[in-house]
């Protein structure tokens, strides 16, 4: 108690010092230009080395809620680029009637569990069915793919891995316009593998490999990696590797993909389906 | 020293600082602080805000006074206010009858005791009357001699000023 009235009252006599000479210097610089131009120039640096500091921090703490308005200004980004190749892609049709809107809405989750290190790896998203989340969505980043939604719950989803033995996805070889399947090996994080390129494809090592969009799940055009690496296989197809763009182990920012148009692709596909079940 | 005897002396040290900076032309080496004399005759029990606020209102007496610049003896005679029971706390005698305020503790001690409060009052006003420090030499050797002088002046107005008989 005795430590805290000492305190209080060393406190108390600081701010009657700093009291009285701030009355003090402000009489000074009231009656003498030079003695106000350094008083001035003093506090200024002191203020200046104060508000840096005070700046640094605030921008620190605001570095999530800036993060979250350039998430969302990427997926404004992405819905563009979406909409521009959809026009380019219809150029005999005038951008009056292209009333359409983007194909794919994206919606920014963060990674809040990731695992890089088995056979079959999983994420778990912040984002789930409150927000619009459904099995089967896709989840890519501006550096590539990361997986499908494996199931949604009500504030968070798991995430199957691209790094997913199991798991597939169609790929394009920019350079050739060739497609193949991506499917991981289980070999490294850093690393992928591309089945079914053809012997006659032209190719060279560096090539991009992005996203096809023959899938119902991925846009099209989505960076993953480059080509490092070939193989023969059964003497038909090379099986390539792919160096991925994105490093899944500092994996934190993504981007759940929903196609607007995948209920009418299913139906169309299960319709595919059942008369192929009546015929044979 | 009684009440009345440090008012007497007081107005005596204010009156004669006006004089002094009004009439007297000293060197541009020299600063005199006679009415420090006040502050360290303060009784020891008075805390630092009343010691800050008399060093701050004798300071700007001194200030309209002597006409010079409102608030250079005020910010001065502040600074060393507030330090002045720290520093008697760490000058005083260690006997408690030797504490009862500077007629006891002798003229060795008041010397240790007013010599660190010149400093600092002669640090703050040189500092503030030359914007900062420079020229670096002039203002060493302003602030050296009148350290000396003071703390002369200071021991000088200590031996003028007690009360013999208390100090017997």
């Amino acid at each position: 108690m005795k430590g805290r009235n000492q305190y209080i009252l060393y406190l108390i006599n600081f701010i009657v010092f700093i009291l009285l000479e701030t009355v003090a210097l402000r009489l000074i610089s009231h009656n003498s230009v030079l003695q106000r131009t350094e008083l001035v120039k003093s506090i200024s640096t002191v203020t200046n080395v104060f508000s840096g500091g005070a700046g640094n921090i605030s921008r620190y703490f605001s570095l999530g809620k800036v993060n979250r308005r350039l998430a969302e200004e990427n997926v404004q980004l992405r819905r563009e680029n979406d909409r521009l190749q959809a026009a380019l892609s219809d150029l005999a049709v005038p951008d009056s009637l292209l009333t359409e809107s983007p194909l794919f809405d994206y919606i920014p989750a963060l990674v809040v569990s990731n695992s890089t290190d088995r056979l079959h790896n999983i994420l778990i998203i912040n984002k789930g069915k409150r927000d619009g989340i459904a099995a089967d969505m896709g989840v890519v980043t501006d550096r590539g793919i990361v997986g499908y939604i494996l199931s949604a719950g009500e504030k968070y989803s798991k995430v199957s891995s691209i790094l997913d033995i199991d798991n597939m996805a169609s790929g394009t070889l920019t350079g050739s316009n060739t497609f193949g399947v991506i499917q991981w090996d289980g070999k490294t994080a850093r690393r992928t593998v591309m089945h079914d390129i053809p012997v006659h494809t032209v190719f060279s090592e560096g090539d991009t490999v992005v996203s096809s969009g023959y899938s119902l799940i991925y846009p099209p055009g989505i960076p993953v990696g480059t080509v490092s690496g070939q193989m023969l296989r059964d003497g038909v197809n090379y099986d390539l590797t792919i160096d991925l763009f994105e490093e899944f182990s500092r994996l934190r920012q993504v981007y759940v993909v929903s196609r607007r148009d995948i209920q009418e692709l299913n139906d169309l596909m299960d319709d595919q389906q059942e008369k192929g079940g009546e015929q044979s | 020293m009684s009440a009345a005897r440090h008012t007497i002396l007081a107005l005596l040290l204010i009156l004669a600082q006006g004089a002094l900076d009004n009439y007297i032309n000293l060197s541009v080496y020299l600063d005199i602080f006679l009415c420090l004399f006040i502050v360290l005759a303060l009784p020891p029990k008075w805390g630092s805000i009343p010691s800050m606020t008399a060093g701050f209102v004798l300071g700007l007496a001194v200030d309209i006074l002597g006409n010079g610049i409102p608030g250079m003896n005020a910010a001065a005679m502040t600074a060393a206010g507030v330090c002045r029971k720290g520093i008697f706390e760490l000058t005083a005698p260690k006997e408690k009858e030797k504490r009862e305020g500077i007629d006891t503790m002798g003229l060795r001690n008041f010397v240790l005791y007013s010599m660190p409060l010149v400093l600092i009052c002669l640090t703050v006003y040189i500092l503030l009357d030359s914007s900062g420090f420079r020229p670096v030499g002039l203002c060493l050797a302003r602030l050296g001699i009148s350290f000396v002088v003071n703390t002369l002046l200071m021991a000088i107005l200590y031996m003028i000023s007690i009360d013999r008989n208390r100090r017997r």
